[in-house]
């Protein structure tokens, strides 16, 4: 195996509930490379990700992380979860949020140190958050609030990151600044972007992946034509003359 | 006014409130905050089938209600986590089969169960000194296992399944979670009873959370806030000659709403002027 390679899915089908979603995924990505997945709502890309970090065991098929079980590699992943998903008002502020990715490292019946606190610190500057660390999740913009999350993620240094629909809640001015921090991270780790933003993926990653059940695409962005996204979509998209990129125009989003 | 507590009964239900406020408290944050108010509902009536079995073996009902709480917790739990049976419907089930279960083991007991009321709907004035040392063996318990896995409870409640990714292992602290829930119950069976539990559970800690975003203080508070309605519902029921149990739910109520008709006329007031 290539000491280099991140991730390696070969002949995976899982099922999400009782629904096929993932059908014979072959997917191999080295150290240092950003990826993004797309493709249409429920085609898979949550599952995949899901896959990855051993939260939901492939029918059929191998994976490995690191070289390694996805539940024993999940110690180096950092994971930052399609963001709906919590209690805005669940009483906690930033730091407790932040803090529990530096979980691994302590493990049951230990407390945070004052390092684990001075390294939530340290990560919240860098995702632009230095003063938020006593303040109420909810209290936070969306934008913020998912820097949080990605700085949740990023204070276990991982060496994979893994992230579910990071952009949906970030205001459009905001993306690029957040695209901009994740090309700073590529040099030490791995990066799995999942989304249904065709465009916006298309311009920052290194590859990109068209996953519909099955994997249609996985390569250059450069390298992707229109009708490749089409049989993604299972659907005509609309290549805007003016842009160099696909970008598909959709009215279900 | 206040000659009453000097007498020994008065002394115990002042305790138990204490000790069931405690227990409420700490235990009633993780409900109100992990929004398993219905789990715990489950739980307490579930609870009922142990007090029946207490009766029929002619051993102590709370003994009996702490066995049934803690196995119907363990059951809702791994029910919930290992088979696809919605957990709501798990513990609908559960709620009624320990009901019908504590009905129907009372019904086979020799003679008459004189003092089934006081399980339902609690009576703090009859709690003996060996039920005050039980719950204060119960408030113990809670206290050290939550200040042993505070920040992994922390984890569970808000974000389960980042839990799973940290190496968290969520499903037996979930299931330790819920076992606290049922003591918690058992202890405040005898202050309000089982089918008042629930109140206790929630209403100190929904109230702490409007004046704080730590789990922490908001612990602290509410067992203050819950001490300070089973003190004044206790006092007031001997003043007016009401069911204590039903009194301190009400005096609860009371404040729960009181609270939030005036926050409500306050920020209208503001945003007026």
């Amino acid at each position: 195996m290539n000491s280099r390679e991140v991730v390696k899915l070969e002949d995976v089908w899982a099922y999400y509930d009782s629904t096929l979603v993932l059908k014979g995924v072959n997917l191999s990505l080295t150290a240092g490379r950003f990826l993004g997945i797309i493709g249409p709502n429920g085609g898979g890309k949550t599952t995949l990700l899901k896959v990855i970090l051993g939260l939901i065991k492939p029918s059929r098929g191998q994976v490995r992380v690191l070289g390694q079980t996805p539940e024993r590699s999940r110690k180096f992943a950092g994971y930052v979860a399609q963001h709906n998903l919590f209690d805005r008002a669940f009483p906690i502020n930033v730091e407790e949020v932040v803090l529990m990715g530096r979980y691994r490292s302590r493990g049951l019946l230990r407390r945070y140190s004052r390092e684990d606190r001075s390294e939530v610190s340290r990560v919240l500057e860098r995702v632009g958050l230095p003063d938020f660390k006593d303040r109420q999740i909810g209290s936070l913009s969306g934008g913020e609030q998912q820097r949080v999350f990605i700085a949740r993620a990023l204070v276990s240094e991982p060496a994979i990151l893994l992230l579910d629909e990071p952009t949906a809640s970030i205001a459009l001015d905001m993306q690029v600044e957040f695209y901009e921090l994740l090309e700073k991270l590529k040099a030490q780790m791995a990066i799995i972007l999942v989304s249904h933003d065709v465009s916006a993926v298309s311009v920052h990653v290194d590859e990109v992946a068209c996953l519909n059940h099955r994997l249609f695409y996985h390569g250059s962005p450069d390298g992707l034509s229109a009708e490749e996204l089409a049989r993604t979509y299972d659907s005509p998209v609309h290549v805007i003359a003016h842009s160099d990129l696909p970008h598909r125009e959709s009215k279900d989003q | 006014m206040f000659e009453v507590f000097q007498y020994q009964f008065m002394q115990n239900a002042l305790l138990a409130g204490l000790l069931a406020a405690i227990a409420c408290g700490i235990v009633g944050v993780y409900v109100v905050a992990k929004r398993i108010v219905f789990i715990s509902g489950g739980i307490a009536h579930a609870s009922f089938g142990g007090v029946g079995l207490g009766y029929f073996l002619g051993m102590s009902p709370v003994l009996g209600a702490t066995f049934f709480a803690l196995a119907s917790a363990l059951g809702m739990g791994l029910v919930s986590r290992r088979t696809s049976l919605p957990e709501d419907t798990t513990i609908g089930i559960l709620w009624a089969l320990g009901m019908a279960l504590g009905v129907i083991f009372i019904g086979l007991a020799p003679g008459y169960a004189p003092d089934l009321f006081s399980y339902l709907f609690g009576n703090i004035l009859t709690v003996p000194t060996s039920d005050l040392v039980f719950m204060l063996v119960l408030d113990i318990i809670i206290i050290a296992t939550v200040w042993l896995f505070y920040k992994e409870f922390l984890v569970i409640s808000f974000d389960e399944e980042y839990g799973r990714v940290a190496g968290v292992p969520t499903e037996i602290l979930y299931l330790v979670m819920l076992s606290l829930i049922a003591l918690t119950v058992v202890v405040l069976i005898r202050v309000v009873g089982i089918i008042l539990v629930i109140a206790l559970l929630t209403i100190p800690a929904a109230l702490a959370r409007q004046f704080t975003h730590s789990l922490k203080k908001m612990m602290l508070l509410a067992a203050g806030i819950g001490a300070l309605f089973t003190f004044g519902g206790l006092w007031l029921s001997f003043v007016l000659d009401l069911a204590s149990g039903a009194t301190i739910i009400l005096v609860s109520a009371t404040a729960f709403l009181a609270y939030f008709g005036l926050s409500r006329l306050w920020r209208r007031k503001q945003s007026r002027s």
